[in-house]
């Protein structure tokens, strides 16, 4: 290579660090506006979190879409490859590491070793019926795979509705008999930290994780979710509510009044006692579903499927049909 | 001084039959704002609660969460402390109602549900009707 050549690579090279050194601040001070503290402690997360090893993540799938791990993907502030190099050691996700088969059963294998310990995230519910035969990876099944992992690690966040109690693996008839991972591993005494939705915010994710290495376990309720995310209820901030307030309801979703903005309680929003935080995290930067027009199913609360369908309708009350 | 102790618990123990038939139990209790407080939705009327139906389906501190054996017969109304005009603290008498814990209206149906029953729970079919075409 010759010298200008090098200068030119070595250039780049520190542009790319300068810019990702930014996108790190950057997401430090996202994250604390998240967390409900001024973006100026943004400097103060960064400093505790450069300082600190970066904590080894082993990030598990067992019965869910990958939605999550989607959702986790299309993060933006800090894009996900901060996250998961700057931020923690992602050291195994089927979703996206390279390896396979026997090579990825092996940096399980090697990660779970980390002389450091690890944080075991588990995306999907966990199949129980028959020992658990219906949700197997590599022969195991994901039952006794996530006691060995979850047995073991430091920490555990359910990510995502399934994860957390089950969603809709878990919703009627629910043939493999799928439950949540709090539900399946409370005999080992693993109480994990749910981050419900879906999916979840992947800010709540990121946010929980800082959390976790800057302050230790954040504050849950009585659901097991950390209040800072999912202390309030969609209602409550929800930016249709003054409708609400005013008895302004559409009563079909092709409506002016939908279109207007008025409040989308007739039409079987969900929004009055789900504890989430969609209106003021928003989706891509970008929306929610109640500002999109859609009202909320209840995504993120532990009756989620079959408690909270059928969805886009009044709540069923006893006596209603299914 | 012992025997006097006795007598004493004797005679308070005596005294508990009429002590338990004399505190009454309403069937029926109308919510009403604290006068002070703005309202938050303009069409919420106060609330017919069915308190003698909770009653009998249960513990007094099931709701009363401040009361004790010592307490009993004299309950506080929600309203005693519940009564800031904010939506956020416990404080508020918005919150008494809608709070996330299970000694509150909309905490407990919640927890039902989720136990497969099936309380109201619709804001406009349950608590506050409101039928009229929009
Ligand atoms: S749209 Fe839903 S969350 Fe928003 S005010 Fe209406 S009922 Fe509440
Ligand atoms: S608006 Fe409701 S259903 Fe939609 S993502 Fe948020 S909590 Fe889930």
């Amino acid at each position: 290579m010759n010298a200008l050549a090098q200068l030119v690579a070595r250039r780049a090279e520190a542009e790319e660090r300068g810019v990702s050194r930014r996108d790190f601040l950057k997401f430090c001070g996202m994250v604390a506006v998240a967390m409900g503290l001024e973006a100026s402690m943004g400097a103060q997360i960064a400093r505790a979190l450069e300082g600190k090893k970066k904590p080894s993540v082993i990030y598990m799938h067992g019965a869910e879409c990958t939605g999550c791990t989607e959702a986790l993907l299309r993060l933006v502030d800090p894009y996900f490859d901060v996250l998961i190099m700057e931020v923690v050691s992602l050291d195994y996700c089927e979703t996206v590491m390279a390896a396979a088969g026997h090579a990825a059963h092996a940096a399980l294998q090697k990660a779970m070793k980390n002389p450091g310990g690890y944080f075991c995230v588990i995306e999907g519910a966990i199949p129980t019926r028959d020992g658990g035969v219906y949700g197997q990876v590599g022969g195991q099944t994901m039952l006794s795979l996530f006691t060995e992992v979850a047995g073991k690690a430091k920490g555990v966040i359910a990510m995502g509705s399934c994860a957390s109690y089950g969603g809709i693996q878990a919703a009627a008839p629910n043939p493999s008999k799928a439950i949540g991972v709090g539900a399946a591993l409370k005999p080992l005494g693993i109480a994990p930290i749910n981050l419900p939705g879906c999916p979840p915010n992947p800010v709540n994710f990121v946010g929980t994780v800082v959390h976790l290495l800057t302050k230790g376990l954040p504050e849950l309720d009585t659901s097991g979710r950390p209040k800072l995310f999912y202390g309030k209820t969609v209602h409550d901030m929800c930016e249709r509510r003054p409708h609400f307030d005013k008895g302004e309801f559409a009563l079909t979703f092709s409506s002016q009044q939908a279109r207007d903005g008025w409040c989308l309680h007739k039409l079987g929003c969900r929004g009055p006692w789900t504890y989430n935080n969609c209106p003021t995290a928003l989706f891509n930067q970008t929306t929610w579903p109640v500002r999109s027009g859609a009202p909320c199913i209840g995504c993120s609360e532990p009756g989620f499927w079959d408690q909270l369908a059928p969805f886009n309708r009044d709540v069923r009350e006893k006596g209603d049909d299914a | 001084m012992h025997r006097i102790r006795c007598l004493a618990a004797a005679f308070l123990l005596l005294l508990l039959p009429t002590a338990l038939l004399a505190y009454e139990v309403p069937k029926e209790i109308i919510i009403k704002r604290p006068e002070k407080n703005q309202p938050l939705a303009v069409w919420v009327a106060p609330v017919t609660f069915p308190h003698g139906k909770h009653a009998v389906l249960n513990s007094c501190d099931s709701c009363h969460h401040e009361e004790s054996d010592r307490t009993l017969g004299q309950f506080l109304p929600c309203t005693q402390c519940h009564n800031k005009p904010t939506v956020t603290e416990t404080s508020s008498f918005y919150m008494a109602w809608h709070n996330d814990s299970t000694h509150s209206c909309l905490g407990c149906h919640r927890k039902m549900r989720e136990a497969g029953k099936m309380p109201p729970l619709s804001c406009t079919r349950g608590c506050h009707k409101k039928t009229e075409a929009q």
